[in-house]
């Protein structure tokens, strides 16, 4: 993926978080925690579209790819769970 | 190649990007800020109504463009530093004034911001959401700036691109610096403004 395709990704994911947390989630029966959650599973794909092809995370030495990809696993996974479970 | 790190390949294919101890740096930073990001969680949880009704004086619509800012600034950065790898002077410092604009267009959004919660009396003492509002996104804001004269130096640095002066891989280190903020805005604004 080039760096064009990645920004036009961010941009596009990013006015689709912005449409449903403006109340705009597919029916009146969406949980708030579903909808926070799914809120926050797209930040966390953005942020590590970020590491990956912005900060050249891919192309660095394993040890940098693996404190990265734990980093994302640790941080966004228990944001992830506060966020379904508050 | 679109996207391709600045700096050299080692002979296994693999490219540390920028200087590997800023990585720390880079790594505690956002550690601190998943901590934030848990802070506030866990007190939303505490009390959701007071947390909605705060939010809901929040714009998100200014967030959002703010949020583009930033990721159009990103992508700036990357373009500028993928010129500077191939020596061209010119073009790198074009898109890394592209970068700089998109910042300085989210300080001015943001002190707007904050100019107009404050005008509404709307500030750290007013709640809980409020203290993590202005903390939280003011910590970011200081980013920004310190980010904002990251990115002037690295301009400097591409114009000495042209006589053959080359400082790659602390201005990658800068670049990352610069995604870094990019990317702690990318969770803050949709926890703090979005999130239902």
């Amino acid at each position: 993926m080039n760096a064009a395709t990645v920004w036009v990704t961010l941009m596009l994911a990013t006015l689709f978080s912005w449409w449903l947390g403006t109340g705009h989630a597919p029916g009146d029966g969406t949980s708030p925690a579903l909808a926070r959650t799914v809120i926050l599973a797209v930040a966390f794909f953005k942020l590590w579209l970020i590491l990956r092809y912005f900060m050249h995370v891919r192309q660095a030495p394993r040890g940098l790819r693996r404190c990265c990809d734990g980093w994302v696993v640790i941080a966004g996974g228990s944001v992830l769970a506060a966020a379904l479970w508050s | 190649m679109p996207g391709e790190s600045a700096t050299a390949q080692t002979s296994s294919g693999e490219r540390m990007p920028g200087e590997s101890g800023a990585w720390v740096f880079f790594l505690a930073d956002m550690t601190v800020f998943a901590l934030f990001f848990h802070v506030f969680l866990y007190y939303r949880a505490d009390d959701p109504a007071l947390f909605a009704a705060s939010q809901d004086r929040l714009n998100p619509h200014l967030g959002a463009a703010n949020t583009l800012l930033l990721l159009t600034s990103s992508w700036c950065v990357v373009v500028g530093m993928r010129a500077a790898a191939r020596l061209d002077a010119s073009v790198s410092v074009r898109w890394l004034v592209g970068g700089l604009a998109c910042g300085v267009g989210f300080c001015a959004v943001k002190i707007y911001e904050y100019a107009d919660k404050i005008g509404q009396g709307l500030t750290p003492r007013t709640n809980e959401f409020f203290t993590y509002y202005f903390v939280f996104t003011g910590v970011h804001f200081l980013h920004v700036l310190i980010g904002c004269g990251v990115l002037l130096w690295m301009i400097s640095q591409a114009r000495r691109l042209a006589d053959g002066r080359r400082n790659l891989s602390h201005m990658e280190t800068g670049a990352c610096f610069w995604h870094m903020v990019d990317l702690l805005w990318i969770v803050l604004f949709p926890l703090i403004y979005l999130c239902p």
